[in-house]
């Protein structure tokens, strides 16, 4: 119920609309403190909530940073939640890098330095920024994060390429300051390449949509090239493709709630980190995979800018790549097995 | 998405897991399970590894105890699969007889047959086999012609079936047979429970390109089986084996997940043994390793959002024809992976066996219960709703 709502009020936020009206509209929603507590002002639900949002956010190619406001959300409200509020109502922006690095090192008593060089979404009109961060003053793995109020402490921050039209990007140059107590452990970037992999889901669920939509209407030879076996079995391997992306994305969600759930306070299992990288790397080429096959069987039209199939190819292009592209989570994964098959020989 | 297992099913789970390590022979080198070479040998010896599963009440899980089985819920089911796929324990010889004969007969059996076949089956009395297929008729199953004629309280059937897996070690046959020439190919079938030992009955074992002989050729020649061996109504045979196979290809391979998972660590286990470098040195490979994994846990994540539904009283559609597609098209990326990755001692290394013997199998595996093409033809037809 909560996808359909979201679904309903993404498709009337305009897409060609400033960022913040239609950061005004999501916030009316509640839709940014889905996973803030409910003390900060929250709603205090899990990660599957947030991730019916941004499958919608995908379907829509919605632009505006739907799943960094989340996430930063759930950090902020932890590390300034004096703050929150202003997220939440849609006055303040919230983002999260998504590419490049950055690091912790310790400087005076309860102070540290944070230098990265970031890829960060919609970085101009954003207040607040969440890092995922690594730390050389501790030698638990963490993971760590932070978050940085980015007004007033001039950052450099300059245009990215833009490959996304939905999606401005920015690198943003950082190196200042923090206190040592707003570093956290907290499983945002994970928690990202899942939000990441729904929105692929949505992105590819709405290509093959258009593409099974054509294929009934589109006439060549006296007949609708749907019934064409060539193409039915491209798009039945497109729709499974989609029904693992939805399982990929819903287990790891499902998996990070269950270890919240369970264990209080404490943080999510290694369970969860695996199952973010299995659907980070399973939906980032399967989602591309779909995109490419519907410009293929939309034909010349396809091809069109007007006909508008490039935007969620770009969008699902940009997702791809940042927050670990396939690669990287199958890196990480192949280390796991056999660092695991190591430990367990004989067994 | 329900991930989680309750304590109590935890719990069971370990029981399920301590009965199996105690029970089940498994081989020293950490290789999957592989039944003795002979083929009488291997029947036997899978026909006793049932009867021991039975014994101890892991066949049958979910079906009512009033026919013999445990009344328990389908989540159990899914344990005891998950846990006798994790070691790659022998599938049985009666596959056919849970997986297809017991289903149908809960949905429509009389209550006599209800009481009088499945104990019989869970115990290996009876082992069935399958009579769909045949020479015209595999993809097109619908167009069956060994045909039925009515003999007084008698049906006298002639015809050829054929990839009739352990007809020889058979005592029973579930077979589809044409009753009404004249009707539309999908209305003129019938279901009969046909014993294996009747006069007019040919089996003709076939050799596989695994080298083994599990299928056969089944010849009919006026074979008289009586009315009461009946399944369902007169001409309805189609539209009941229709409807339980969609449900049992959703749901019978549930154990091969953790089986393939099983052969993913073993071959990585023998790589490390033969001291091949390939994984170490070559990252191409270990990102195929990788992405053999992900298949198969997706296909894990499947099972689960299908254990869920089931529990919750859903009915299975079209997940059947992903399950099916999905499984045996990762099992051959895995057993493609395997050849690659063992190179040279694929083809000649003694402890490659095991996966000369996936991958030949796996061919198999795209092929039979419905192909890849059919699963695809029935998503863009039922699903997607695409024209003809």
């Amino acid at each position: 119920m909560l996808a359909t709502s979201v679904r309903g009020l993404l498709a009337r936020v305009p897409k060609s609309g400033d960022g913040a009206t239609i950061g005004t509209a999501l916030a009316e929603h509640g839709v940014f403190g889905l996973m803030a507590p409910d003390a900060a002002g929250g709603l205090g639900l899990g990660l599957t909530d947030a991730l019916a949002v941004a499958t919608e956010a995908g379907r829509m190619q919605t632009p505006f940073p739907v799943i960094e406001t989340i996430a930063a959300a759930s950090l902020l409200s932890r590390v300034r939640p004096d703050a929150v509020a202003e997220i939440l109502s849609g006055a303040a922006i919230a983002t999260c890098a998504t590419g490049g690095e950055a690091q912790i090192s310790a400087t005076a008593k309860g102070r540290a330095r944070l230098r990265g060089s970031l890829t960060v979404a919609f970085a101009d009109s954003a207040r607040w920024l969440a890092v995922p961060v690594r730390r050389s003053d501790r030698n638990d793995p963490g993971p760590w994060a932070t978050i940085v109020d980015l007004t007033g402490l001039g950052p450099s921050i300059s245009a990215a390429p833009e490959l996304d039209l939905t999606y401005p990007m920015y690198r943003v140059e950082l190196d200042y300051g923090v206190e040592a107590a707003d570093v956290i452990e907290h499983e945002l970037q994970p928690m990202l390449a899942v939000l990441a992999a729904a929105e692929l889901t949505g992105a590819a669920e709405h290509c093959l949509d258009a593409t099974v939509k054509y294929l009934k209407e589109r006439v060549q030879f006296g007949k609708v090239i749907g019934s064409n076996q060539a193409l039915r079995h491209v798009v039945a391997d497109d729709w499974v493709r989609v029904q693992g992306m939805h399982a990929a994305s819903e287990y790891a969600a499902a998996a990070f709630d269950a270890a919240r759930n369970t264990s209080g306070s404490r943080l999510p299992t290694e369970a969860f980190r695996h199952a973010a990288h299995v659907a980070k790397a399973y939906c980032s080429s399967a989602a591309r995979e779909v995109a490419e096959h519907a410009i293929q069987l939309h034909g010349g039209i396809g091809f069109t800018w007007e006909f508008g199939l490039h935007v969620p190819l770009r969008r699902i292009l940009r997702l791809g790549s940042s927050l670990g592209t396939s690669a990287d989570h199958l890196d990480t994964l192949a280390a796991e097995m056999l660092r695991r098959d190591k430990s367990n020989c004989g067994a | 998405m329900d991930i989680r297992f309750t304590p109590e099913q935890e719990r069971y789970r370990a029981e399920v897991r301590a009965w199996i390590e105690k029970n089940l022979p498994r081989p020293a080198n950490g290789n999957p399970f592989r039944g003795p070479d002979d083929e009488d040998d291997n029947a036997r010896f899978q026909k006793e590894w049932e009867r021991k599963l039975y014994d101890a009440g892991y066949s049958g899980v979910a079906w009512p105890r009033a026919y013999g089985g445990q009344g328990l819920t389908f989540v159990e089911h899914y344990i005891v699969q998950e846990e006798l796929g994790r070691v790659a324990a022998p599938e049985g010889i009666n596959s056919i007889g849970r997986e297809l004969v017991g289903p149908i007969m809960l949905a429509i059996g009389t209550e006599e047959q209800k009481r009088h076949y499945i104990p019989r089956l869970l115990r290996l009395d009876d082992v069935w086999c399958q009579g769909f297929s045949e020479p015209n008729a595999g993809s097109d199953l619908a167009s069956v012609q060994t045909h039925a004629v009515r003999d007084g309280a008698h049906w006298l059937i002639t015809g050829q079936k054929v990839w009739t897996s352990y007809a020889r070690y058979s005592n029973f046959c579930i077979l589809l047979a044409r009753t009404d020439r004249e009707a539309l190919k999908h209305k003129g079938i019938t279901l009969f429970l046909m014993p294996m030992d009747l006069r007019g009955i040919t089996i003709k074992p076939l050799k596989q390109i695994t080298g083994r002989s599990e299928f056969n050729e089944v010849f009919l020649d006026d074979v008289r089986v009586a009315d009461s061996l009946r399944l369902g109504a007169v001409n309805d045979g189609w539209r009941v084996a229709n409807g339980v196979l969609g449900f049992e290809r959703a749901t019978t391979r549930l154990y091969r997940q953790a089986r393939f998972a099983n052969e993913l660590r073993a071959l990585i286990a023998l790589l490390e043994r033969s001291g091949s470098r390939r994984l170490a040195e070559d990252a191409g490979f270990r990102r195929r390793l990788a992405a053999v994994h992900v298949e198969i846990e997706v296909l894990r994540y499947h099972n689960l959002k299908v254990v869920s539904r089931i529990a919750n009283g859903a009915t299975i559609g079209p997940e059947a024809s992903l399950q099916k597609l999905a499984w045996s098209e990762a099992h051959q990326k895995l057993a493609d992976l395997a050849v690659d990755i063992l190179g040279e001692d694929f083809a000649n290394g003694e402890a490659a066996e095991p996966f000369r013997d996936i991958y030949l199998q796996s061919r198999a595996e795209t092929i039979y219960a419905g192909t890849s093409e059919i699963q695809r033809n029935i998503i863009a037809d039922r699903v997607l709703g695409l024209p003809r």
